[in-house]
């Protein structure tokens, strides 16, 4: 169900910290993005007494169920997971606040700490055209911070997690993928004989599951052009799964935004990315990437098929998310290849 | 020649000038988040002009498909169901998989045609 921002964001922000024991000063910037499940804001906060601003980005969600996306974790689950990988020395804005009482702002949000640095991905190609040096320093510190969040004990990870990893990860993600085959608006050739193929191929198990992000990306980092990776951003599909998940979906087609010749989100290469990998501890399983590789595809032919949807069926009424369902067929020849 | 009934320009002309208005001329004028919306419109004209191009494609691959089900009566979503279904239940395999595949792999490319020429010219992984 769609909920609506409340008016006055910055009265709600300085309630919610009030009621956290905190006395602050909020000045609203602009809104960053309105994106189909949560708004993105711009604030500035100042504590009683201090003269220190802080700059902060407020995210509010206002969808509580959706068919635009992958079931997603709660905003509290969300931040208890950025702390986590804060913990563990992965790049990530720290969490200041973070409630799913909807009554501050219309719906369950963080405030986080704002991050300096390039995010949109064709911003992000031009620096690393612009400078050999990053693109595999980026490269490579992805794979580091990967590294670093899959090694946390899923035991930390709280209860509110999705878990997809019984009886396996890889098993547990294709039943999921055959529930979605189900719920296509248009049935797909394509996509059920890479569903098939997914059933029938089994890759290799991790030791242990771990906690992965889920959208890790070129749209969802942060780059500073001098130091690479700054912050990795968007957990609301964080799970517990197989981490060979992430390393595939960082070098999914889609997301080189045309830059094919670099298969690591159009900026790097594959041999820095699991150099960074197996050298914060990492395992990296090369069976398991390619199946993952075909398994992302699948979810992301279904998930531009269900954007299109949610059009179709009047749930949105975004042009963007309309022309997904014209995308859908990138991701069928990705799966088509993956799978041959 | 075409057998529209209608002036001239034709459906796939006034496509083609919506799509350049958008580009040359709104697209300049505006700012922020609308920006990717007239570029998005703009593409989906270019993306429609094209699918009124491309009949002969679709009457091509949807005959691969009927061969598959064994039945030319179907058109539509209801043949993409149906080959659909032969895959979801299994009894597809082998030489017939192969060529369900393939034909799927057409029906793919030839909406790649349409929604993103070129595509299917490059390497993916």
């Amino acid at each position: 169900m769609a909920s609506e921002l409340v008016d006055d964001i910055g009265a709600g922000l300085r309630r919610a910290f009030a009621a956290a024991g905190d006395d602050v000063e909020v000045t609203m910037g602009e809104r960053a993005s309105a994106g189909a499940t949560r708004a993105t804001l711009f604030a500035e906060l100042m504590r009683s007494g201090s003269g220190a601003i802080v700059p902060v980005v407020v995210q509010v969600d206002l969808f509580d169920d959706t068919d635009l996306a992958e079931k997603r974790s709660t905003m509290a689950a969300e931040s208890a997971c950025l702390r986590l990988a804060k913990a563990a020395g992965v790049r990530v804005p720290a969490v200041l606040l973070a409630s799913d009482d909807g009554t501050y702002l219309g719906g369950s949000f963080t405030v986080c700490t704002r991050i300096d640095g390039l995010t949109i991905p064709r911003h992000i190609l031009r620096a690393v055209a612009a400078d050999p040096g990053l693109g595999p320093r980026l490269t490579y510190q992805c794979g580091e911070s990967l590294a670093r969040l899959h090694a946390i004990e899923v035991g930390d990870v709280p209860e509110s997690v999705r878990r997809l990893d019984e009886p396996t990860p890889s098993a547990a993600y294709v039943a999921e993928r055959a529930e979605a085959h189900l719920e296509l608006l248009q049935p797909s050739p394509a996509m059920a004989l890479g569903l098939r193929w997914l059933q029938r191929e089994t890759p290799s198990q991790p030791a242990m599951p771990s906690l992965v992000h889920g959208d890790f990306r070129n749209g969802n980092i942060i780059v500073d052009p001098n130091d690479g990776l700054a912050a990795i951003l968007d957990w609301e599909i964080a799970h517990v799964g197989d981490p060979m998940e992430d390393l595939a979906w960082l070098c999914t087609r889609f997301w080189r935004f045309g830059n094919d010749h670099l298969p690591v989100g159009g900026f790097g290469r594959v041999a820095d990315l699991r150099a960074g990998y197996e050298s914060a501890g990492g395992v990296w399983r090369d069976d398991a990437f390619q199946w993952w590789l075909a398994a992302r595809a699948l979810w992301w032919a279904q998930g531009l098929a269900g954007q299109a949807r949610s059009y179709v069926t009047g749930l949105t009424d975004a042009l963007v998310l309309a022309a997904s369902g014209r995308r859908v067929a990138e991701m069928e020849y990705d799966l088509l290849m993956l799978t041959a | 020649m075409s057998s529209s009934l209608h002036d001239r320009p034709t459906a796939t002309e006034l496509l083609d000038a919506v799509a350049s208005t958008l580009d040359n001329n709104v697209l300049p004028a505006v700012e922020g988040g609308v920006r990717h919306d007239v570029r998005v419109a703009a593409n989906l004209c270019r993306i429609i002009a094209r699918e009124l191009g491309a009949a002969e494609a679709a009457v091509a691959v949807a005959g691969r498909y009927q061969a598959i089900v064994g039945d030319d009566s179907l058109e539509g979503a209801e043949l993409l169901a149906a080959v659909s279904r032969m895959v979801d239940s299994g009894e597809l395999a082998g030489a017939d998989e192969a060529a369900a595949r393939a034909a799927a792999l057409a029906h793919v490319t030839a909406k790649l045609a349409v929604s993103q020429p070129g595509y299917d010219d490059s390497a993916t992984s």
